[in-house]
């Protein structure tokens, strides 16, 4: 290799090629070193011969591309100056500068040999030239006013560095800072923007709760008020079913006969409909409540057969009924809404089933000693529904399809009232069905096992109705809605009655003489004739006619009216408004008083309240018992009642109708809130009288009973206020 | 707003059921009561603005020729139709129950033992 060749050939050297520069080519080499060594400023004033001195003794050391020139924390020793190529000072990945031909590096090292922070290496080959830390001392030792130069620039620089690190780092903290603060500020603010909506989420939860709730008191007050409404509508109903038999039995024409026929139908079709909305919304404002009472369930399904027993043999379907004998016999529970349930199932079974049978099952399941689980099935071979008729059938006012209302009637409430019935039991309804093939619904509820002791007590009243069944009974009774209340009480509790209702006494007198009646429940205050005079004229007939039992109905069970009753012929005497249990105990008094339990005397407890007897009930309830203002009450009504005796008299006196009514109607609700409730009804008859225009003669005999119970509870209460 | 009474007029000229009901009211709490023989007393407070008036159906027993109870609630769905009134009657005849709802009357209670539960729970639904 000849010298000339480095000399037009100055760039490239062979990679890890390491040489001291010849001292022989100072002229050229170290010549061109010295030359680029006096353009940095480090070496700016150095006299020229220094430099070529220094020159003269670096190193040239070339490297390939990425070779390493130096590593972080290797010890820093030397002064490195790029020649050509170029390098990169980095950390780790990250590149921190770029360096091309007449940069240097390392010039530090001359001032301190501690760990470099920065690797350096080649990015393209590249040649250096290197000057080692002692070479240098050692060539600038007899220099030392040029060594002291180099150093104070150095020195310089590196404080000027620092300085500027420092202040990067400053900076940078600052930036930090600021960025946590920026940070904090947003994260506060989120905090804040989210805590806002959970606030707004909780009082939008809160407002939903509000509205949920009082939507649900809107419900319940609406299903009150269908309720109340219902029971209103069933009133005028009864009152027109009533009075349409009346005038069927009074031998109309033929066409009017159709036209009574046709109101009657109407009227009992929608007395099924009110008495369904009536279920409906009881059940639904939570006013329903079961029954815990002994009862057969032989006795629930026999009466169910029974009941659908002619409908199920007019369309020739065949009513079987599948009872398990495991069943106990005597369970816990409600049966008249088993029963409803169970005849509205059957019901519907024989109403959509054409041909074929219905079937009627009841298994036990399980059973301990307590308790038995019970499953219901009622199975038709009917016209059956679809998935999605099936889906809705147990929504209220829901039948399977619209045209079922057309064809086969009812209000489609039935299923839904027994749905809610069944989970009342704590079971659940369910139903599977075929198009065309038919339909069975299902249940399961678990009811408490009794024994023969709580069946007897429970239903000594419903064996003691059904050992008066068949009865031919007439009531007499001028209030509608007593009469009505009566009929419908009867025909409930005792099977196959036949209630006949007359509305005066004479009227009873008049029918009493052409039929035969097993009894007659007689009011005692009628117009025309009164129940008393009645029983008289009934008495003095030859034959059975004469001796039919008579009971007596009593607005007011007191000594003098019971004697006055039994005096005059009647057997027993009914207080009203009566409850289930008296009248029927009533009537086995004296139809079967063989049959009757304990209290076997035919004679009614004369139960003649003490005027204060019990009335103050109410009044202690609502004040808790508070003697100042019961006193206060009671003054008020004899304050009201003073004020009112002489206008009911002089009213009376003068015929004035308007003037007695209204006075009557002020002090009614005070007999009410006083507990007189036999008084208040009075008062109610005389109400009524006094609007409809009933034969003023009627007028004083109730207004003078009034009048005389009302100073009999004057005289009372005041005794009461002096003692108290 | 829960703590502020609410303002109930009561109209009535059975001063016992009036009485009655009006100590109940405010043995119960929360409602300040004021009570009146007639319809035209009320009227004359009206601008009160009470939060709900229980008004009773006949009100000229006492006061010969006074408005009866469904004269004044239509005079008062006249001036304010938003104003709740709860009638009272001892009537429980379904026509008259249907003519005060239908005049605007919020329902219809009966006068007996149970119309304070009734009043109670319709009062805290308005």
């Amino acid at each position: 290799m000849q010298a000339g060749q480095h000399v037009q050939r100055p760039v490239m050297y062979s990679p890890a090629e390491t040489r001291t520069l010849d001292p022989q080519n100072m002229t050229t080499e170290p010549g061109i070193l010295a030359q680029k060594l006096g353009e940095m400023d480090i070496f700016h004033t150095i006299p020229a011969d220094i430099l070529l001195h220094l020159a003269a003794q670096c190193r040239i050391e070339t490297f390939g591309a990425n070779d390493n020139v130096f590593e972080k924390d290797e010890p820093g020793r030397s002064f490195y100056m790029i020649l050509d190529g170029a390098a990169r000072v980095h950390d780790g990945d990250f590149t921190v500068a770029h360096m091309t031909a007449g940069h240097c590096f390392g010039e530090m090292a001359l001032l301190d040999e501690g760990p470099r922070s920065m690797s350096v290496s080649a990015t393209i080959p590249t040649r250096l030239a290197r000057i080692d830390r002692e070479v240098f001392f050692d060539v600038l030792g007899d220099h030392p006013d040029v060594m002291q130069k180099i150093v104070g620039l150095l020195t310089r620089r590196l404080r000027f560095q620092t300085d500027k690190t420092l202040e990067q780092l400053r900076k940078r903290e600052e930036e930090l800072f600021q960025l946590v603060e920026e940070r904090t500020a947003e994260l506060m603010a989120q905090k804040e923007e989210a805590e806002k909506l959970r606030r707004k989420a909780e009082a939008e939860k809160k407002e939903a709760e509000k509205q949920r709730l009082r939507a649900e008191q809107s419900e319940r007050a609406e299903q009150q008020f269908l309720a109340n409404m219902s029971h209103e509508i069933r009133t005028p109903m009864n009152a027109v079913l009533g009075m349409t038999s009346i005038l069927m039995q009074k031998s109309p024409r033929e066409d009017q006969m159709r036209y009574l026929k046709s109101i009657l139908q109407s009227s009992e079709a929608l007395l099924v409909i009110l008495n369904d909305i009536l279920d409906i919304s009881k059940i639904q404002a939570g006013k329903l409540e079961l029954e815990f009472t002994g009862f057969r369930l032989t006795d629930i399904l026999e009466q169910v057969r029974a009941t659908l027993q002619f409908r199920a043999e007019e369309k020739a379907l065949a009513l079987e009924l599948d009872f398990d004998k495991n069943i106990p016999p005597v369970l816990i529970g409600d049966p008249v809404r088993l029963q409803q349930v169970l005849l509205n199932l059957a019901g519907n079974a024989v109403k959509f089933t054409e041909t074929g049978a219905v079937k009627l099952v009841a298994r036990a399941l399980k059973k301990d000693n307590d308790a038995c689980r019970l499953y219901f099935e009622v199975r038709d071979t009917g016209i059956g529904m679809t998935p999605e008729q099936l889906n809705v059938v147990f929504e209220s006012f829901r039948q399977a399809s619209g045209d079922t209302t057309r064809k086969y009637g009812g209000t489609g409430l039935g299923l839904s009232i027994s749905k809610q019935l069944v989970e009342r039991f704590g079971g659940n309804l369910q139903a599977r069905s075929m198009l065309g093939k038919g339909s069975t619904f299902f249940f399961e509820i678990e009811l408490k096992i009794g024994n023969e002791m709580e069946v007897e007590a429970a239903t000594s009243q419903r064996d003691a109705a059904y050992a008066l069944r068949g009865l031919r009974i007439m009531v007499a009774e001028d209030n509608h809605f007593n009469r009505i209340v009566a009929e419908e009480t009867l025909e409930l509790l005792v099977p196959d009655v036949e209630v006949v209702c007359v509305e005066n006494g004479q009227e009873a007198v008049n029918r009493a003489k052409e039929e035969q009646f097993d009894v007659i429940l007689m009011d005692v205050t009628m117009p025309v004739m009164d129940g008393i005079q009645a029983t008289r004229e009934i008495r003095a007939m030859t034959g059975p006619a004469g001796a039919v039992p008579i009971i007596a109905f009593t607005a007011s069970v007191t000594q003098k009216e019971v004697k006055r009753c039994l005096g005059n012929g009647m057997n027993g005497c009914v207080p009203k408004p009566f409850k289930d249990a008296e009248l029927i105990n009533a009537l086995m008094a004296v139809i079967k008083p063989e049959l009757q339990p304990l209290s076997s005397a035919p004679e009614p407890e004369p139960a003649a309240p003490g005027p204060a007897d019990n009335r103050l009930t109410f009044l202690e309830e609502l004040t808790g018992g508070n003697p100042t203002r019961i006193r206060k009450y009671l003054n008020l009504y004899l304050e009201s009642v003073r004020e009112g005796v002489p206008r009911i008299e002089a009213a009376l006196a003068k015929e004035d109708r308007l003037e007695l009514r209204k006075v009557v109607h002020t002090i009614k609700p005070q007999f009410r809130m006083l507990g007189m409730e036999a008084l208040a009804e009075l008062a109610q008859t005389i109400e009524n009288q006094a609007v409809e225009g009933i034969a003023l003669e009627q007028l004083p005999e109730n207004v003078n009973r009034l009048l005389e119970e009302v100073r009999a509870s004057v005289q009372s209460f005041e005794e009461y206020l002096q003692q108290s | 707003m829960a703590d502020q009474k609410k303002k109930i007029f009561v109209v009535d000229d059975d001063k016992m059921f009036c009485t009655m009901l009006s100590d109940h009211l405010e043995d119960k709490g929360g409602y300040e009561v004021s009570t009146f023989g007639t319809g035209e007393e009320c009227l004359e407070q009206i601008d009160q603005k009470p939060d709900a008036i229980i008004l009773d159906y006949y009100l000229d027993t006492n006061v010969p020729n006074a408005k009866n109870g469904l004269e004044i609630l239509q005079i008062i769905h006249k001036t304010d139709p938003d104003l709740k009134v709860i009638m009272l009657s001892s009537q429980e005849h379904y026509g008259v129950a249907l003519q005060t709802i239908a005049s605007g009357a919020v329902y219809y209670v009966i006068k007996d033992l149970k119309s304070f539960q009734e009043i109670d729970s319709i009062l805290e639904e308005l």
